[in-house]
C-alpha cells in the first residue's frame, strides 16, 4: 500500500513538473524578455541574436548539478522512509548550491571530477552511515565518499536539531547541517564555509576562514591583496559564503529587490537558496525582473556509485524556469564564492558601495571587525521589570 | 491621568518603549507562553544588544536566525541605532512596534 501511494505521489509530482514546463514555455518567455541575462557569475549581453543567447543560457544551466527528489533510497537508519518526496526540497536546493560552488571553485569540467563531486551527495551512500556514526562517537575526522548524502544529513538533523526524517527544513537548519558535514569532505582541504546567521557580513570572520588569521581587517587585507602573487596558492583557502536573510515580513518587500538585483549581478554570485510558497527552489540568475531557477520537485530513482559512474544524466536539468521576483518567499540565502584576497577585497568594497548608495535598503549589516560585537557583550546588562516593561540599560 | 507609557517615558527619558510581537504562525514564544513583550531600550543603544536579549529570552542557538520588522515591511539591521529607528517609525501611541519573524520552512504537500 505504501509503495502504491509512493508511486502515485511520484507520478503526481512529475506530471506537475512537466506541466509547468509546458505551461510556462521558457523559450517564449525569454523572447519576450529581450534583456541582459545574469546567470551565476556570468553575464549574457543583449547584443547577440536571441537564439544564440538562449542557447548560451541553456548551456550554462546544463552544467549546473541538479539534485531532485529521489525514491527507493536505502532506508535511513532512524526511519522507514525510502523517499524524500514532499519534504526534501530544501535539502536538495542546498545540495545544489554547495555542489555548484565547489564545482566553480575547482573549475571542474571533466566527467571523472564531476562524478567524484556528485558522489559527495549521492542518495545510496553504500552504507557509509554506520562508519560515520562511529567516527562521530570517537571524535575522529576522516573523509567520506558521500559526506552530504541524505542519510548523513538526516542523521545530523535528528541528533542536533531534533528533526525527524520527513520534517521540513528551514534554510538555516540545512546550512548548519552542511557546514558541520563539510569537514568530512576532501574539499575542506582547500575550502571553508562562511555563514553569518545574524544578517551581517563581518570581514574579520571571512579573513579568519580564508587565511586562518585572527586579527584581520581592511588594511591587513589590502596588504595581503597587494602581495597576492607572492603567496602560494596553498597558503589560503577559498570560501563559500552563505548569507541568510529575510527581505520582507510576510511577502517580499519590493524596496529590497533593487539591491537583490545588484547582488545577483556580482562576479562572485553563485545562486540563491529560496523558494515560492513553501516550495524550495535554487535561483541561479535573472533577466530583468524575472528569476531563473532550477526546480527539485521531480522524482527520480536513487542511485549508487556504480549507477552514477555509468550515467550522470539524471543530475542535469534540461528545463530551466522563470518566475517574477515579487512572487518569491522573503526567506533567502545569498550564495557567493571567493577565491583569493583580491576577490575578497573587491567584494568588501562593492558591499560598502552598496551600503552607501542604498543605505538601509542594503539588507545586511557590514562590519569590518568583531570588536563592536565583543564590546557589546562585555557590557553589563541590567534588565529589570517595571510596570510590564522589561527595561534594558547598559 | 497619565497612561503607563507616559509615566514610564517620564521616568526614563533616555529610553524608548518598544512593543515586540512574535508573528502568530511562529512556534517561538516567551517563557511565560506569551507572544508579546514590552521593552524599554536606551536610545543610544544599537539593536545588537536587543537581538542578544531576545535570543537569550527565546533560548535560541546561534545558528537560529530571527528577523525584526518595523512598519510591517522594513527589516531592522542589528547595526541600526534604537533612537533613529524610533524617530522614524514610532506609532502614534508612542510605542515602536516591532514584529519578529523567523526563517520559513520549505517542503511541499
Amino acid at each position: 500500500m505504501q509503495n502504491l501511494c509512493g508511486s502515485l505521489l511520484s507520478r503526481w509530482y512529475n506530471t506537475k513538473f512537466n506541466l509547468t514546463q509546458y505551461v510556462y514555455d521558457i523559450d517564449k518567455q525569454l523572447r519576450q524578455q529581450d534583456k541582459i541575462i545574469h546567470i551565476l557569475n556570468e553575464t549574457i549581453p543583449n547584443d547577440a541574436d536571441i537564439d544564440q543567447r538562449i542557447e548560451k543560457l541553456k548551456q550554462i544551466c546544463s552544467k549546473i548539478i541538479w539534485f531532485s527528489y529521489r525514491k527507493n533510497i536505502p532506508k535511513f537508519q532512524v526511519s522507514s522512509l525510502t523517499s524524500d518526496t514532499g519534504w526534501g526540497c530544501m535539502i536538495r536546493v542546498a545540495q545544489m548550491a554547495l555542489a555548484q560552488i565547489i564545482r566553480y571553485y575547482h573549475y571542474f569540467t571533466k566527467p571523472e571530477q564531476l562524478i567524484v563531486l556528485i558522489r559527495h551527495f549521492i542518495d545510496d551512500d553504500d552504507n557509509e552511515l554506520t562508519d560515520f556514526i562511529q567516527q562521530i562517537q570517537k571524535n575522529k575526522i576522516e573523509y567520506f565518499h558521500a559526506p552530504f548524502s541524505i542519510q548523513k544529513i538526516v542523521h545530523y538533523a535528528k541528533v542536533e536539531l531534533k528533526k525527524e526524517p520527513g520534517d521540513w527544513y528551514k534554510s538555516d537548519e540545512i546550512l548548519q547541517t552542511l557546514d558541520y558535514l563539510f569537514k568530512y569532505s576532501q574539499y575542506s582541504l582547500n575550502m571553508e564555509i562562511y555563514i553569518n546567521y545574524d544578517c551581517a557580513f563581518i570581514l574579520q570572520d571571512a579573513i579568519q576562514q580564508m587565511f586562518n588569521h585572527q586579527e584581520g581587517n581592511e588594511l591587513w587585507l589590502k596588504e595581503r591583496a597587494k602581495n597576492n602573487n607572492q603567496f602560494d596558492l596553498y597558503d589560503h583557502k577559498g570560501i563559500c559564503i552563505f548569507l541568510p536573510t529575510r527581505i520582507g515580513l510576510q511577502n517580499i518587500n519590493k524596496d529590497y529587490l533593487e539591491v537583490l538585483n545588484q547582488i545577483m549581478a556580482l562576479p562572485y554570485f553563485q545562486g540563491m537558496i529560496g523558494g515560492v510558497s513553501k516550495r524550495a527552489l535554487y535561483f541561479v540568475g535573472r533577466i530583468q525582473d524575472y528569476l531563473i531557477y532550477l526546480d527539485p520537485h521531480f522524482v527520480q530513482n536513487a542511485q549508487n556509485f556504480d549507477d552514477l559512474s555509468i550515467n550522470q544524466a539524471s543530475y542535469t536539468c534540461q528545463n530551466i524556469q522563470l518566475i517574477h521576483n515579487s512572487l518569491i518567499d522573503p526567506s533567502i540565502v545569498i550564495c557567493l564564492c571567493i577565491r583569493n584576497a583580491l576577490e575578497l577585497l573587491d567584494l568588501w568594497q562593492i558591499f560598502q558601495h552598496f551600503k552607501q548608495e542604498y543605505q538601509e535598503l542594503f539588507f545586511f549589516s557590514l562590519l569590518e571587525t568583531n570588536n563592536e560585537i565583543e564590546m557589546l557583550k562585555s557590557f553589563q546588562q541590567i534588565i529589570e521589570v517595571d510596570n510590564e516593561f522589561v527595561s534594558i540599560a547598559k | 491621568m497619565q497612561s503607563i507609557q507616559e509615566s514610564i517615558i517620564d521616568k526614563y527619558p533616555d529610553r524608548v518603549p518598544i512593543l515586540l510581537e512574535i508573528i502568530e504562525k511562529s512556534k517561538l514564544q516567551f517563557s511565560d507562553g506569551s507572544k508579546f513583550k514590552k521593552y524599554l531600550v536606551d536610545k543610544s543603544d544599537h539593536f545588537y544588544h536587543f537581538f542578544q536579549i531576545l535570543r537569550n529570552s527565546l533560548k535560541l542557538s546561534k545558528q537560529e536566525s530571527i528577523y525584526l520588522f518595523v512598519n510591517k515591511t522594513g527589516l531592522i539591521k542589528p547595526e541600526s541605532q534604537v533612537g533613529e529607528i524610533y524617530a522614524k517609525y514610532r506609532s502614534n501611541d508612542g510605542f515602536l512596534r516591532i514584529i519578529l519573524n523567523e526563517y520559513a520552512t520549505f517542503g511541499n504537500c
